[in-house]
């Protein structure tokens, strides 16, 4: 029973992980079609730079806007720099974003080495907490709480405040949102920039748990990849529930199969993708 | 039937290369080739079908450690292990396929992802079976009329699959399920309404990429005696897809020239560095941003030409693409 | 292929409703097409024309109702199957392949007529039989001249016609036209109703069109949609004075 609880938590943390990254992901891709596959290295350029702040510095806290801040120029960088690509055609999105990944990769293991390193937790959080009849460490706890007022709270943006109807509405009809006089490419380059800086933002908050690593970049984007189209592109409620279905799999899968840990994640997603095509929560089809 | 002339001349061409070249470079030459042979046949999936994969390394991987777990764990003679390589990854790919097809774009490139991740996490996890991150050494070769063992028999023996393989691979780009596969990129509720199902046609072309990977995987695997993980890591997928847009979509000799010239690429780079991720980004970048028809568009006035000439002697041809 | 002499009707549509989300775009419809005849299908924009379409071809499945061909279930088939049926079809916004050449583009229905669309093993210009369905057909359409040229090098009126050609190489028995001439020339439109009404006189044609001099230059039955409710069916004649069609649609243009 304690381990169900343990391992229950751990998939919790995971799946919290995954939200921050998943969540910018897929409104990237339902608002402006863009599926950006460097999302997993903006993530860790973000962990890298949050180190490095947490180093110099000693705070923990002062290295979540750094990262962001990091994060977010590059994101703004990439989507001015290659705006033409990456609103033409699909194929050559996946292709420009895919060469984008391998770039800052490598950049990052040129500036920053090979060897997995990690941010400690902040010393606050530093300690571990009785939960439920087990000793469960305090951060990850905070992840799991952090990213569901993160979840409410975007949820509120979404469907209560203007910004999100006005974001809300270029989701849906792109078209219709410039003719209301919605300045459509503000809201994208707005949207590309956050999702990236959120990214960033996890990069940090994810390195206690899974540290930072070259490498982490693709498990991260494949999961957050699994993640949108399970939950449906574009839907937040959809990317909160996924991430916390895939990471409470993932956790799982590891713990009771961990030779067949890839295949125990995989084949669930392929059978609701290929039962539900449009993911549990979806209305665009993700083309 | 041009281009089936084309592939006899450069095979012929080739054969002269164990004459003069060391055998480093023979060596070289002979992964090149593998590797040109398998974007060809990627080639017919992203290309013509335009179904953009990231898991095609899988059915290049599977066949090698099938045959490489048959040889070396069961004992079984080196050519029917190869025969049960290519089953191996022809029957996973037949039973993947009518479920891959039933999605598209971005959902299909996830699951091809996750597909491909799926045989990576077994081949490098299931440490027993198949070695785990040390993959399978002293994979023996073959016996053959001539010895394989030696570096310029296995080239000409490469050399021979290939030239076999890319002549299948012309003829059936040029039939009509070829052209079929070119309709279904282009409008596939057109194809329905002629009477095309559709998705046993994107299935098809799903299978035969596979089975052209898995045929290349094998003969990698015998080359290096050797199978390891990075055969099916997306790494290696993601290198396939670079060369079929490097080389230009549906051209066939352009994705074999950009596989084979990336692998030789590689090889000289990792000598030296570690920057191989940074140029294949890079190439990525460049390829999409400033030559988005690949290099086969490069030459449309020498294909231009052809066309032109051709147009009188031959009556019955009215192939604007004459591929 | 279906024989088409016995049947009564060949396409008959029963209790047809579409219903996407809250919104009937097809309500009840009944329409009866005799074998051989011109109809055409009439309605303001949003009547439920194209959905209506897109239920015979099989690319909407309805809510309600049924569709025979020829006296053939086809309800439950999808699109693909139907051209067996005898059933073709254009496509309002032109979906050629760009890339291939005009012979090309009618050979890929012919190959499935010739029954060779699974050869993979020799070259598609080898294959006599479809070559010569597909020359056949842009021979009897006067299109031979276009032959060797590729799609997009043709004229819009071009592709317009040859839109048709593609879907009459399938061998049909009922053909759907949807607005075949729209966005077209006054000559581009004459040279369209041109080779309609040349058209064999055992072939069904049901005509989605806006222009009405075309569709009753063309029709000899018509049904008339309004608000994805079928409002009116008859002989163009009667239709051209029925006054609620007047009111809903006639009088509107």
């Amino acid at each position: 029973m304690r381990l169900w609880v343990f391992q229950i938590l751990n998939g919790l943390t995971m799946g919290s992980l995954l939200f921050f990254v998943a969540a910018g992901l897929s409104v990237v891709f339902g608002l402006m079609r863009i599926l950006n596959l460097s999302h997993g290295a903006i993530f860790l350029f973000g962990g890298f730079v949050g180190l490095a702040v947490q180093k110099a510095t000693g705070s923990f806290w002062l290295a979540i806007p750094a990262a962001m801040l990091a994060a977010g120029i590059l994101g703004f960088i990439i989507q001015k720099v290659f705006s033409t690509t990456l609103m033409g055609s699909r194929f050559n999105q996946v292709l420009l974003t895919l060469g984008l990944a391998f770039i800052f990769n490598n950049s990052i293991l040129a500036i920053w080495g090979g060897a997995p390193q990690t941010i400690p937790a902040p010393e606050i959080l530093a300690t571990s907490v009785k939960v439920l009849g087990v000793t469960y460490p305090a951060y990850r706890l905070f992840l799991i709480v952090l990213a569901f007022v993160a979840g409410i709270g975007l949820w509120f943006f979404w469907e209560r405040s203007r910004l999100g109807a006005i974001v809300r509405a270029c989701v849906d009809d792109r078209d219709m949102a410039t003719a209301m006089g919605i300045r459509v490419e503000i809201v994208f380059a707005t949207v590309f920039t956050l999702g990236a800086a959120i990214a960033g933002m996890a990069g940090v908050l994810g390195a206690p748990v899974l540290g930072v690593s070259i490498g982490l970049d693709f498990d991260v984007l494949l999961l957050a990849l699994v993640v949108m189209v399970v939950g449906g592109v574009g839907s937040l409620s959809g990317a909160f529930v996924a991430s916390l279905m895939v990471g409470l799999v993932d956790t799982f899968g590891k713990a009771l199969f961990p030779e067949l840990s890839y295949f125990t994640l995989f084949s669930p997603v392929i059978i609701i993708l290929i039962v539900r095509p449009l993911g549990l929560f979806g209305r665009i089809p993700p083309e | 039937m041009r281009r089936e002339k084309i592939i006899i001349g450069a095979g012929i061409v080739l054969a002269v290369l164990p004459f003069v070249l060391t055998e480093y470079w023979l060596g070289l030459f002979t992964q090149a080739l593998i590797f040109g042979g398998f974007a060809m046949g990627l080639d017919l999936l992203v290309g013509y079908t335009r179904m953009p994969t990231l898991g095609h390394a899988a059915f290049f991987g599977l066949a090698g450690y099938g045959t490489a777990l048959a040889i070396t764990r069961f004992g079984i003679n080196p050519w029917i292990a190869a025969g049960i390589g290519v089953l191996l990854s022809g029957g996973v790919a037949v039973a993947f396929a009518p479920l891959a097809v039933r999605v598209r774009g971005l959902t299909f490139l996830t699951i091809t992802l996750a597909f491909g991740q799926v045989t990576w996490g077994l081949a490098t996890r299931w440490t027993s079976f198949t070695g785990g991150e040390n993959g399978i050494p002293s994979v023996p070769r073959p016996d053959f009329i001539w010895d394989l063992n030696d570096r310029t028999g296995f080239f000409y023996l490469t050399l021979i699959v290939v030239i076999f393989v890319s002549l299948l691979i012309s003829i059936f780009a040029s039939s009509a399920v070829g052209m079929s596969f070119m309709g279904v990129r282009g409008s596939d509720t057109r194809m329905s309404a002629l009477g095309y199902n559709v998705q046993s046609r994107r299935a098809t072309a799903f299978i035969v990429a596979a089975l052209v990977a898995a045929v290349y995987g094998v003969l990698s695997t015998f080359f290096n005696k050797f199978v390891g993980t990075g055969s099916l890591s997306w790494q290696l997928s993601a290198q396939m897809l670079l060369a079929v847009v490097v080389g230009g979509f549906g051209s066939l000799w352009g994705p074999f020239v950009a596989g084979s010239g990336l692998h030789i690429l590689k090889t000289l780079l990792i000598g030296s560095t570690q920057r191989w991720p940074m140029v294949l980004g890079l190439l990525y970048v460049i390829s999409v941003v400033f030559l988005p028809g690949g290099l086969s568009s490069l030459v449309p006035t020498i294909k231009q030409r052809m066309i032109h000439r051709s147009k009188g002697k031959e009556h019955a041809r009215y192939g604007t693409n004459s591929k | 292929m279906v024989q088409t002499a016995n049947s009564r009707y060949a396409l008959s549509i029963e209790n047809l409703t579409v219903q996407f989300g809250g919104l009937l775009a097809l309500q009840d419809v009944d329409i009866v097409v005799p074998p051989g005849s011109r109809y055409g299908i009439l309605g303001p924009n949003g009547a439920g024309k194209t959905t209506l379409f897109n239920v015979i071809s099989g690319f909407v499945k309805p809510t309600k109702g049924r569709v025979f061909l020829h006296d053939a279930d086809i309800s439950k088939k999808p699109p693909h199957k139907r051209v067996q049926y005898g059933l073709a079809r254009t496509f309002q916004i032109t979906t050629l392949f760009a890339e291939l050449s005009v012979l090309e583009n009618i050979l890929m229905a012919a190959l499935v007529q010739a029954g060779t669309s699974q050869v993979f093993w020799k070259p598609v210009h080898n294959d006599k039989v479809a070559v010569s369905i597909a020359e056949s057909q842009l021979h009897d359409l006067g299109l031979m001249h276009l032959a060797g040229k590729a799609v997009n090098e043709l004229a819009y009126g071009e592709q317009r016609l040859l839109e048709i050609a593609v879907a009459l190489a399938s061998n049909p028995s009922v053909l759907l036209l949807d607005e075949p001439t729209a966005g077209l020339s006054t000559a581009e439109i004459k040279a369209v109703v041109r080779l309609v009404t040349n058209l064999p006189k055992d072939l069904t044609i049901i005509m989605i069109e806006h222009d009405l001099d075309v569709i009753f230059d063309v029709s000899e039955y018509l049904s008339v949609l309004h608000g994805g409710q079928a409002i009116a069916h008859g002989p163009a004649d009667e239709i051209r004075h029925d006054e609620r069609v007047k009111e809903v649609y006639l009088g509107e243009s």
